[in-house]
């Protein structure tokens, strides 16, 4: 080996703390763009792959009974590609630990799965009287155990559980994945052993993937006639298009924030490479200037030192590029099962790869370039003559006279403030590093709360403590007289639902509106009112619209008339108000519950209850047993339940959707603020290794190494609560631009942007302790040097 | 002469370092002392081990076997909290390339010391004083960069003074200075002796200012070579 390829190596070995402050900037700046750049790209791509694999539908139809032969006939419908008949059931099945929930029943077609396939995860398909459980089912129960299951008449069955199943479309009607029941899966023959007619109640269909928007409504048009010639109603029409995950909107929402993340991870790294380097030449001059001295020329020690960082590279890029991409498989695994989509196997992402391979080779190369360059043009005379006491320039710097100002600060911790602000560009690129980690971190808290902004709105629509759900309608007055002895109960109110369309100036239906029918006096619902006002007792057709008819129906005011086509026939309303709910795309109106049981033919009669606890169960924290005992009550009375739940329960469930994201903010804030924790080891070393003489002097002159050890601790904390300083106010910004991609993402709209004191807090503690195991390593190291090495430092 | 009379006593001091697999014997079983109020110098050639013998008077560094005692203390085996105590009250620096803290004026460079001792009251005061006694007390707020190489080295003096110190070690004191500002530190060494009865003890490599001491001892090959009285 040539002597200047020996010097290489003998100088990457030499100090082998900088070696290994160095690989490691380099190696978690690359880490991080890697697992960063592999989830944007990956994240997307595998929800959308893994929900067309079970080719979802397009359009849903809610009817009445039906069988094989209506199938048929859809199926030749232009446009339609496919067609299948479904069930779900509202049962409740007794879990691992002996408790009743509730349980959606998925009934598979008679003739296989086409349309929304449940994919096999363990053990096999079932047979007649057998049962599958999607894997999400929170119990112990698993292949080869009986599930005990009540039916809504109050028959319990036993049924073998013969597989477990991954079940994508959970959360794809009606309510959201995180509220949604646990699934089960039988087949079609089981039904009448389950008290069930052997007949369809949805029509799930797919459509040609080429068709235009107004084409698929066309096709739904189409579908609603050859339905209807058969002479069954529809009581919903879904559609579905563009057909995307159920969770889509989290992932959407955790893509922006990886598109952002990665744009931070990127600067991040560059500056921790740039500090490194920067000071790794610094150490290098008197090499540099020996070099010249004995006759090598620029272009040669240029050569060297581009061999020299192409080694860091090349170290950082090996450790990097395959854990990266690890890493990320490990966080989807997690996200995806926290979000029930279907992640990909480990492989490498090549756009990721080459995106390490890049920034790997160039920017280290870049931040040594100006160093290398100012280095090899140093004269032979400059360069041997440097000491290892910086030699400052003359004239006093602004901020150590101000800092000579303050009073009360011994002079130790002066020189630890003044050195803070010596190497001026380094601490900049930390302070950066630092506080945008911090930010991120104290952003995730904000948006946090304001997602739990939204959630909370929305629970001003469920004031109620217990809601319980019948899968037929039953007397009101019946259920309030029998609820009016019950212990625990202060009141009840019925609720009344129905899925109708829009219809248009032509005569066309327009939209699905969800109607929900509530008692214009009650005063378990708080609306937020955008317009008008709310319904008032007398109201007969007057109806309350949501923000999503004003969004897509902007001339829409305050005593318009709407038609909705409602239980097979046209209704006038009369707009009496708008009011906000969770902003979403769903069009939801509220109208008098007597008007719509009257349109519905359903006088006086509900099929949803809510439910007002006393103050004793309340402050006894006792919901959960009024729940199982209203539940119990019903269904020894022979009534059909198909649920009860306590709104707490539902509130719960609504914030796991929101508590995967922040978990998932918060490992991308923990990321970045390890790359700025390094970055403040790094520089912390590198101020104490440019001072390892100025060390050495205090020392001499009676410095203990707790002393010693004090002012670079002191450096390190004061750097970290700069960073604190300057986080909280980036925070700000970031936290509002975050809410806004993740609220949009989530909810279709951004409502309250929230600020909570926590994140603020929690990182003044994280970045202070961090600061001091920053400086410690540090610290140490100075103190360990015994004074004769370091004042023969040069 | 007894144990109290002598600020140092070195009782067949022994430094080995290992370089690798090889055994460096820097200093091989030197012995002396050093009286109170005396001028020493230590001259030797490069490699003689003048410097690691330097270290361990200035407890800097430890000895591999041997005694050594200051003011009748035994330093040698003292912890590192001791020994910075030591070399914080018992010894002055003066170094050849003035070691001054770059960002700190002449004054906050001689309070210092007396604030790792833990002085709290009169520390302006005594280190004002130690600047005056070295001729620079118009420079008090002046910064190592604002001062010429003669002018830094009297900030050093100062510094090493300010704790009233049993002894004073300068290393090549004159070494990075011209022959005015190098003749005028020999000077300002001497006065000292002369009016406060410091104990001076110099290494160095130059004849001319071994000149200015009582006794120098010659090393070689980390023995004791020889002993020369001057005055």
């Amino acid at each position: 080996m040539r002597p200047r390829w020996r010097k290489v190596f003998a100088d990457l070995w030499g100090n082998k703390t900088r070696f290994v402050l160095v690989v490691l900037s380099l190696t978690v700046g690359l880490f991080t763009v890697g697992m960063i750049a592999a989830g944007y790209i990956s994240i997307l791509e595998d929800m959308q792959n893994g929900y067309d694999s079970i080719n979802p539908a397009d359009l849903r139809y809610i009817t009445d009974p039906f069988d094989t032969e209506l199938l048929e006939r859809v199926r030749r419908v232009d446009g339609v590609t496919d067609a299948d008949g479904e069930v779900r059931l509202n049962w409740q099945f007794m879990d691992g630990e002996g408790e009743w929930k509730n349980m959606t029943i998925r009934v598979l077609p008679e003739d296989g799965q086409t349309i929304d396939r449940v994919e096999l995860q363990e053990g096999a398909y079932p047979e007649n009287r057998e049962i599958m459980l999607d894997i999400h089912i929170d119990t112990q129960l698993g292949v080869g155990d009986t599930v005990l299951v009540q039916l809504p008449s109050g028959t319990q069955k036993q049924l073998p559980i013969t597989g477990i199943v991954q079940d994508q479309t959970i959360g794809e009607i009606a309510t959201s994945y995180f509220v949604a029941p646990s699934f089960g899966y039988v087949t079609y023959e089981s039904l009448p052993w389950l008290e069930e007619p052997l007949s369809y109640d949805n029509l799930l269909v797919t459509v040609d993937p080429n068709l235009s928007a107004d084409e698929i409504d066309q096709v739904s048009q189409n579908v609603i006639r050859v339905i209807e010639q058969s002479g069954r109603s529809i009581s919903s029409v879904m559609n579905l298009t563009p057909t995307a995950h159920p969770n889509a909107g989290y992932i959407t929402a955790m893509s922006g924030l990886l598109a952002l993340l990665g744009t931070f991870s990127v600067f991040l790294s560059g500056f921790l490479v740039f500090n490194s380097m920067t000071s790794l030449f610094a150490q290098q001059v008197q090499f540099i200037g020996i070099m010249k001295g004995i006759g090598a020329q620029r272009k040669t020690i240029i050569q060297m030192y581009t061999v020299f960082i192409l080694i860091f590279s090349l170290i950082a890029m090996a450790i990097s590029i395959p854990t990266a991409g690890r890493a990320w498989t490990g966080l989807a695994a997690f996200f995806s099962s926290r979000l029930n989509y279907a992640s990909s196997e480990f492989h490498y992402v090549p756009l990721a790869v080459g995106l390490q391979i890049v920034i790997g080779l160039i920017l280290p190369q870049l931040a040594g370039i100006m160093p290398i360059l100012r280095a090899s043009k140093i004269s032979v005379q400059e360069a041997i003559s440097q000491t290892g006491i910086e030699v400052e320039s003359t004239g006093k710097d602004k901020k150590e006279k101000q800092t000579k100002k303050i009073k009360g600060i011994s002079r130790p911790e002066l020189i630890a403030i003044r050195n803070t602000f010596r190497r001026k560009g380094r601490l900049i690129l930390t302070l950066i590093t630092l506080s945008l980690g911090g930010a991120m971190f104290i952003a995730t808290f904000n948006v946090r709360a304001s997602l739990q902004t939204y959630v909370d709105r929305v629970a001003k629509y469920l004031l109620a403590d217990v809601s319980i759900n019948f899968d037929r309608n039953y007397p009101i007055q019946e259920i309030e007289m029998l609820t009016s002895t019950f212990l625990g109960i202060e009141s009840v109110e019925p609720r009344a639902m129905a899925y109708c369309q829009l219809i248009d100036e032509n005569g066309d239906a327009a939209e699905n509106v969800e109607m929900l029918g509530a008692p214009p006096e009650s005063t378990l619902i708080e609306p937020i009112l955008i317009r008008g006002r709310w319904l008032m007792p007398g109201d007969e057709k007057a109806i309350v619209l949501n923000e999503a008819f004003l969004a897509e129906y902007p001339d829409l005011d305050v005593g318009d008339t709407i038609t909705l086509y409602v239980n097979r026939r046209e209704v006038d309303w009369t707009i009496v108000g708008f009011f906000q709910f969770i902003g979403n795309d769903s069009f939801i109106v509220y109208v008098p519950l007597d008007y719509l049981n009257a349109v519905t033919g359903n006088i006086n009669q509900a099929s949803n209850f809510q439910i007002v606890a006393t103050p004793e169960v309340i402050e006894n924290e006792q919901v959960d047993e009024l729940v199982a005992q209203v539940d119990t009550f019903f269904r020894d009375k022979g009534f059909h339940v198909n649920s009860t739940t306590s709104s707490a329960d539902t509130a719960g469930n609504a914030t796991l959707g929101l508590d995967t994201l922040t978990t998932f903010l918060l490992i991308m804030a923990g990321l970045i603020a390890l790359v700025g924790s390094i970055g403040l080891t790094g520089t912390m070393s590198m101020n104490v290794m440019e001072r390892t003489r100025e060390i050495g002097v205090m020392r001499a002159i009676g410095a203990t190494d707790a002393q010693v050890m004090r002012q670079v601790i002191i450096e390190g904390t004061l750097i970290g609560l700069m960073s604190w300083v300057i986080a909280t106010i980036v925070a700000f910004p970031l936290s509002y631009f975050m809410s806004y991609i993740i609220n949009v993402s989530i909810f279709g709209m951004f409502g309250d942007f929230t600020v909570t004191a926590t994140g603020f807090l929690i990182w003044f503690g994280i970045v202070g302790v961090l600061s001091m195991i920053a400086s410690i390593m540090p610290a140490r190291n100075a103190a360990k040097l015994t004074i004769r090495e370091v004042l023969a430092y040069e | 002469m007894t144990l109290q009379d002598d600020v140092i006593q070195v009782e067949n001091l022994t430094k080995v370092y290992q370089m690798g697999e090889i055994e460096v014997h820097a200093l091989r079983g030197v012995s002396f002392s050093v009286h109170q109020g005396e001028v020493l110098a230590i001259m030797g050639p490069s490699g003689s081990g003048k410097s690691t013998l330097m270290n361990m008077i200035g407890c800097l560094d430890v000895p591999t076997s041997g005694n050594y005692f200051l003011e009748g203390e035994l330093v040698s085996e003292l912890d590192e909290d001791r020994l910075a105590l030591v070399r914080n009250q018992k010894i002055g620096f003066v170094f050849q390339k003035f070691n001054l803290l770059p960002r700190a004026t002449a004054l906050a460079n001689v309070e210092l010391p007396l604030r790792y001792a833990g002085i709290t009251n009169d520390r302006s005061e005594l280190a004002k004083k130690a600047l005056e006694a070295v001729g620079l007390g118009d420079r008090l707020t002046h910064q190592p960069n604002e001062l010429s190489g003669g002018q830094q080295q009297r900030v050093a003096i100062a510094r090493a003074l300010v704790n009233n110190p049993a002894i004073i070690l300068a290393d090549e004191p004159t070494g990075n200075l011209d022959s005015t500002s190098g003749s005028e530190i020999k000077k300002l060494l001497l006065d000292l002796n002369h009016s406060d009865g410091t104990t001076l003890v110099i290494v160095t490599h130059d004849p001319e200012v071994a000149q200015i001491a009582q006794r120098v001892i010659h090393l070689r090959d980390g023995q004791v070579e020889r002993e020369e009285v001057l005055a």
